[in-house]
């Protein structure tokens, strides 16, 4: 294998949890999740020769796959329903089941969905603690108004969940 | 439920990634790439019009300096459409810009989208007449294509042309919108909810 693509592989393991969560947020079955996060893996793995480590792997990461999520087109193809059944299997650990937790992370991605495609990149940023200052950077906005955008996103995100 | 326990049950989640491919998808999902297909498969696929057009032209019309003259429309048109396919195999190298900030990577998207619907209007626009006197010559030349007289023969044109104008422009509307219109749409949307 070559050193790069290793080099790589070995990066993008680390965070690939955080990736597939990202996937998760934008898409709402389990194969366009998985088709998320291939094309989102494509992409990083396309752009990395040009990385010159001015920032964190995760930060340069993140904003590749949100700038792929955002644009990202939805299946056309039908999705039969049973294959939700997988999605349950490959999320949760047997042993480690939280009937309660499970729930409300459920409800938590089915509010996400309905959010719009920046808002769910601003929530992101939120939930992964980034600040103010560097959501500004990210989505390409001042910082003031990417506070108050965070802050509708948030109270949206609330109403959602009552 | 708080915004703080959320943030904590997502830090806590623990997913199960699929394995890391570093293998484009056959499906296309990115609405500038649908585009751009879209436009060459719509190149391509005037090709078969060539042969076509010249089959009616020989079958149609005894005249062979008419014949000639539709041929050398026909030249042109080919030409066009390699003119064309050049234009947008020259623009087609791959730029990247997932790694800008997410407005940016938008506003260049829109950028290359917007270029793409220029090239492919104005390769409509530059076939319409083209193709129109192909019609006219073969309407009026045609072995079976008799009229009485002048204005006969006016009125049928023109009815012909506004009903033929009328119904191409109507069905590349809606092809349009079909096939580009939405992908404007989605662009769009998200650019108006970043801003």
């Amino acid at each position: 294998m070559p050193l790069l693509e290793k080099d790589f592989l070995e990066k993008i393991e680390k965070h690939k949890g955080v990736v597939f969560k990202i996937s998760k947020m934008y898409m709402d079955n389990f194969d366009d999740q998985k088709d998320l996060f291939q094309e989102i893996t494509f992409q990083a793995w396309k752009a990395f020769p040009k990385f010159e480590g001015r920032s964190e792997f995760s930060t340069w990461l993140y904003r590749i796959a949100l700038n792929t999520a955002i644009t990202f087109l939805k299946s056309e193809k039908k999705r039969g329903f049973i294959e939700n059944k997988e999605t349950q299997n490959l999320n949760i650990k047997y042993d480690e089941y939280d009937e309660e937790k499970e729930k409300n992370l459920q409800k938590m991605y089915g509010a996400i969905h309905q959010l719009n495609e920046i808002d769910k990149a601003l929530i992101f940023y939120y939930l992964q603690d980034f600040s103010g200052k560097e959501m500004a950077e990210h989505l390409g906005l001042s910082e003031g108004n990417a506070r108050i955008k965070l802050n509708r996103a948030k109270n949206k995100l609330k109403e959602l969940l009552t | 439920m708080d915004l703080e326990n959320l943030k904590n049950n997502w830090k806590e989640e623990e997913v199960f990634a699929p394995e890391i491919s570093l293998e484009k998808q056959n499906e296309i999902r990115n609405p500038l790439e649908k585009i751009k297909k879209n436009i060459k498969v719509e190149l391509w696929s005037t090709l078969p019009i060539f042969p076509l057009t010249l089959w009616i032209l020989y079958k149609m019309v005894e005249d062979k300096t008419i014949v000639l003259f539709a041929s050398t429309l026909i030249g042109v048109m080919f030409l066009v459409v390699i003119f064309y396919a050049f234009k947008i195999y020259k623009f087609y190298k791959e730029i990247n810009t997932n790694s800008l900030s997410s407005f940016q990577h938008i506003l260049e998207m829109e950028y290359q989208m917007k270029y793409y619907r220029d090239l492919y209007q104005s390769y409509f626009i530059a076939l319409l007449p083209i193709m129109m006197s192909e019609f006219f010559i073969i309407f009026l030349y045609g072995r079976k294509n008799e009229f009485e007289n002048f204005e006969s023969l006016a009125g049928t044109l023109i009815i012909s042309m506004i009903i033929g104008f009328g119904l191409l422009f109507l069905f590349w509307f809606i092809w349009y919108q079909f096939f580009y219109g939405r992908h404007f749409k989605k662009i769009k949307s998200i650019i108006k909810n970043i801003k």
